[in-house]
């Protein structure tokens, strides 16, 4: 069994790891409240945007401390720019479509950017890249575990972003606007709210989140256009538990996944299947939260 | 001739016999109504319910009728709808239609027809589609016959219904309704006579019923191939024409035998036991059988479609057949990355670490590979832990720090992977501060490439060790790197690993091709082309511990003496010039002992 030690240092990697699906998990919940959409594309904008940032860096010049900070706010910019693209595009002739087509059509941005990141930064041959944040080389000690400034961050931001979004919702004429989108999309629009506005800011938002998400996972995971587009994978679970309604649930849903999936890495025995740990967690807490609405469902009946 | 399918031939079939002769009665379930594949459609109306007699759904009061009737002097023609509901009958037809001429010392004889169909593809699920014709092969007393066209079915169904002998006459429904042209009147074929549809002279294919058409597919692509096929269709599975199959595998030396029915228990097993009994000096090859698998048949459409044996299968068996004593159009096996990962190993082991973990990606093989590192370890009574990853990493640091904690601080970690999942690893290791929590870090070959090392930063000086198969590109100039370097910035641009081990293996192995192929005098053959690539031997070069050497071993380990190279600030420098990887591994020995140990160019230094 592993010790306390381990524990502790599994937590911290687990904890910065959860941050980044929180954050990941707020934008695609925020956007589905929003327009129904449930955009699959979030980790491939992402992507795209943590290798623009790794091409001005390398090649555009953005050197420096300056430089850097320059080089993300440009990825940022470019992931929420991409998906406004989309959302304004695509989003009113999907506005009136089935859930499943809206989504469905996001894998097609998806495969297209996919097939252009390919195409730009290939990495056939074995090539590699690797975008690293300033903050790496800025560490503490918690225990025997090193902790950087970057692990701080993607906690810290994911936590902010939750709440900055729940209060925006809750407290903001856009954010009201929004939920009432989310709850019919007619009604507000008859009721004079600029719906296409409304929309366009949630995409944008979405996108500015795949952005930052895209930079830190490409820090703390890999700068892999196919290893970052599919860790949307891992967010979308943490959505499923919020039931794409609650940023909160979705963010604690988005921490445990992290949590869990690092704590498991070192027991051998199991080790390999801890790629597995998002679905299982969604599967057991749909079943859970399942079993509560049918009795609930029940004794209304009753 | 007239253009016809196979159903209408046994309709007209039936007819005619009907017509001919008034003791030709037919009887089954649903048969006045035509049955479902309309073989029998009309006869009601023409000969009469009397004649042609619809009976209730009970398969074995049906066959005993029919062979009481039989027996009495009828000819009766008996239809089982489908041959899965033949065990319902099988008392009637194996105790008393199969024994009656013997056990009444000849004074009985059952002329009967028992028809039946077989075969999957229609969807019909596990108890409508199996192919049970084995079954009653294994009874003496009983013919079983299986045509496969149209033209064979009316000539086999008139010899059938003339045979004073029981005969099981089994159809299947996939054919029914294909189209070919049939002489009028039909032709009567002799029971007991195979068909040699297609004639060739490199190999045999035996196929019975829906898979005869596959076969001569098969023998079409063959040829296409330079190669010639015989394919035979037995016909008659009992009494078989095992003379006609055997002169052809006596011509041929190869034989696949090909049906429907599940391979294990299937009649193929008995064609093949025939033939190596009267063809065995002759056989090249194993006898190869292609049939279903086993199992029951599938419901689900793409499961039945797996489950069928067809062209794909025959060819496949085919080419097992033909190629079994070439050994020398098959490539020797590699030992992938498994030397290198010896050597990065042997370095780790040669600092006296107190544990190896050595770690790869969790794809198939790896337990292949690993065996070599753990023999080195056992060797050196050095602890070992072998781990997988799967791929890509997507939580390199939960890995790195597992790594190091079970590595410990005098241990030595190794990796085996491409170099983007390596420099994940080291990367995500170098931000936790783990580079210096155990005592070494290891890398097989992908390692060695340029952009690892810019990547990687000056943390690793001399920190990581990684085995290189060739010589360090950046700390070796001689003509033949230059000329490598030249090539690949000329036409390897897109060769996105850089400048590197595999870049520079392909550079090798393109020249030492063009070598062979140069000393090759066209027209170029299988055969010289493979002798040439055989006799490279004693290529030198100077980004090589030893010469190359293919020769003609069981094999293929020409490399086995490395470096081992560290990054350097942005460059990889030679920690380690030439040594010989460690015979420990029982591979690398057994290499050795047939091949020798090459006499190396840079002398080993350990």
């Amino acid at each position: 069994m592993p010790s306390w030690t381990d524990v502790e240092q599994f937590l911290i990697t687990g904890l910065s790891l959860g941050g980044v699906y929180a954050l990941s998990g707020v934008g695609m919940v925020v956007l589905y409240r929003a327009t129904g959409v449930l955009n699959l594309a979030f980790g491939a904008v992402g992507a795209m945007g943590a290798l623009v940032a790794w091409q001005a860096i390398n090649h555009w010049g953005f050197s420096g401390s300056g430089g850097f900070w320059l080089a993300y706010l440009v990825a940022i910019l470019f992931a929420g720019g991409v998906t406004l693209l989309y959302g304004m595009v695509f989003g009113p002739a999907l506005a009136g479509r089935d859930p499943l087509v809206k989504a469905t059509a996001t894998l097609g941005l998806t495969l297209i950017l996919l097939g252009v990141m390919d195409l730009l930064w290939p990495s056939s041959g074995g090539a590699s890249r690797a975008l690293t944040v300033p903050t790496d080389n800025n560490t503490f000690q918690i225990g025997e575990s090193s902790v950087t400034y970057t692990n701080v961050i993607a906690l810290v931001l994911g936590l902010v972003i939750t709440i900055v979004t729940a209060a925006f919702l809750r407290f903001t004429k856009l954010g009201t606007a929004m939920r009432a989108m989310a709850n019919d999309r007619e009604i507000t629009a008859t009721l004079g709210v600029p719906v296409r506005r409304v929309e366009a800011a949630a995409w944008f938002g979405c996108g500015v989140l795949s952005g930052v998400a895209g930079v830190l996972l490409a820090d703390l995971v890999a700068l892999d256009a196919t290893s970052l587009t599919f860790l949307v994978i891992s967010t979308l679970a943490a959505t499923l538990i919020g039931r794409l309604r609650s940023i909160l649930i979705t963010f604690i849903a988005a921490i445990v996944i992290g949590v869990v999936t690092a704590e498991v890495t070192p027991i051998q025995k199991i080790s390999n299947y801890r790629d597995m740990t998002p679905f299982v967690l969604a599967a057991i807490a749909l079943l859970v939260l399942n079993r509560r609405r049918v009795i609930s469902v029940g004794r209304q009946g009753v | 001739m007239s253009e016809t399918t196979f159903v209408k031939a046994i309709n007209d079939t039936l007819a005619r016999m009907m017509r001919e002769d008034d003791r030709v009665i037919v009887l089954g379930e649903d048969v006045a109504e035509g049955g479902p594949y309309l073989a029998t459609e009309g006869l009601a109306e023409e000969f009469g319910t009397t004649r042609v007699r619809g009976t209730p759904i009970s398969e074995g009061a049906v066959c005993g009728v029919a062979i009481g009737a039989a027996q009495a002097g009828l000819r009766p023609v008996v239809e089982i709808m489908f041959i899965d509901f033949l065990t319902l009958a099988l008392d009637q037809l194996v105790n008393q239609a199969a024994k009656a001429h013997f056990m009444s010392g000849g004074q009985l004889t059952v002329p009967l027809v028992l028809r039946t169909q077989g075969g999957s593809g229609q969807r019909s699920g596990a108890q409508h589609s199996q192919s049970l014709e084995a079954w009653v092969t294994h009874i003496p007393g009983l013919k079983v016959v299986m045509p496969s066209s149209a033209a064979d079915a009316a000539g086999l169904l008139r010899s059938a219904i003339a045979d004073p002998n029981p005969v099981v006459f089994v159809e299947n429904k996939s054919l029914y309704f294909r189209r070919e042209n049939v002489p009028d009147p039909p032709e009567p074929v002799e029971i007991g006579r195979a068909h040699t549809v297609r004639s060739g002279h490199d190999i045999t294919i035996v196929a019975t019923s829906r898979l005869l058409g596959d076969a001569v597919e098969v023998a079409d692509r063959l040829a296409s191939e330079g190669i010639e096929a015989d394919v035979i269709d037995p016909r008659t599975l009992v009494p078989l024409d095992v003379e006609t199959i055997a002169a052809s595998v006596r011509r041929t030396g190869r034989a696949v035998v090909a049906h429907e029915a599940v391979t294990t228990g299937g009649f193929g097993a008995e064609i093949a036991a025939q033939v190596q009994d009267h063809a065995f000096d002759c056989l090249e090859a194993p006898i190869q059988r292609v049939g279903a698998p086993f199992t029951p048949v599938p419901v689900s459409p793409p499961l039945e479609d797996a489950y069928r044996p067809g062209v794909e299968e025959i060819y496949a068996a085919a080419r097992v057949c033909i190629e079994w004593d070439q050994p020398a159009a098959r490539a020797a096996v590699n030992m992938g990355p498994r030397y290198s990962s010896d050597g990065a190993v042997q370095y780790g082991l040669s600092q006296h670490p107190s544990k190896i973990v050595f770690v790869q990606s969790n794809v198939p093989g790896t337990g292949y590979i690993a065996a070599g590192p753990a023999s080195l370890a056992k060797a050196a009574n050095v602890p070992i832990t072998e781990l997988t990853e799967n791929v890509p990493i997507n939580d390199a640091s939960s890995v790195a720090l597992d790594l190091v904690n079970k590595a410990g601080s005098n241990g030595w970690v190794v990796l085996n992977f491409t170099p983007p999942e390596a420099l994940v690893i080291l990367q995500a290791a170098q931000k936790l501060g783990l580079e210096d929590r155990v005592k070494g870090w290891g890398c097989s070959t992908p390692c060695n490439t340029d952009f690892l090392s810019k990547a990687l930063g000056p943390k690793w000086n001399h920190k990581l060790f990684v085995n290189a198969e060739l010589t360090s590109a950046d700390d070796h100039n001689g003509p033949e790197m230059q000329l490598y370097k030249a090539i690949l910035a000329k036409y390897g641009q897109s060769v996105a690993g850089g400048v590197g081990s595999f870049s520079q293996m392909g550079y090798l192995l393109a020249k030492f091709s063009v070598n062979a192929l140069q000393s090759v005098k066209p027209p170029y053959t299988i055969k010289n082309v493979n002798a040439a690539f055989k006799a490279i031997k004693d290529q030198k070069n100077e980004m090589q511990c030893q010469p190359w050497v293919y020769g003609d071993y069981p094999l293929h380990i020409p490399n086995n003496a490395d470096f081992t190279t560290t990054p350097d600030n942005g460059k990889m420098v030679t920690a380690q010039q030439c040594f010989n990887v460690s015979s420990a591994d029982p591979q690398i020995a057994q290499y050795r002992k047939v091949a020798g140990t090459a006499p190396s160019t840079n002398p080993p230094t350990s």
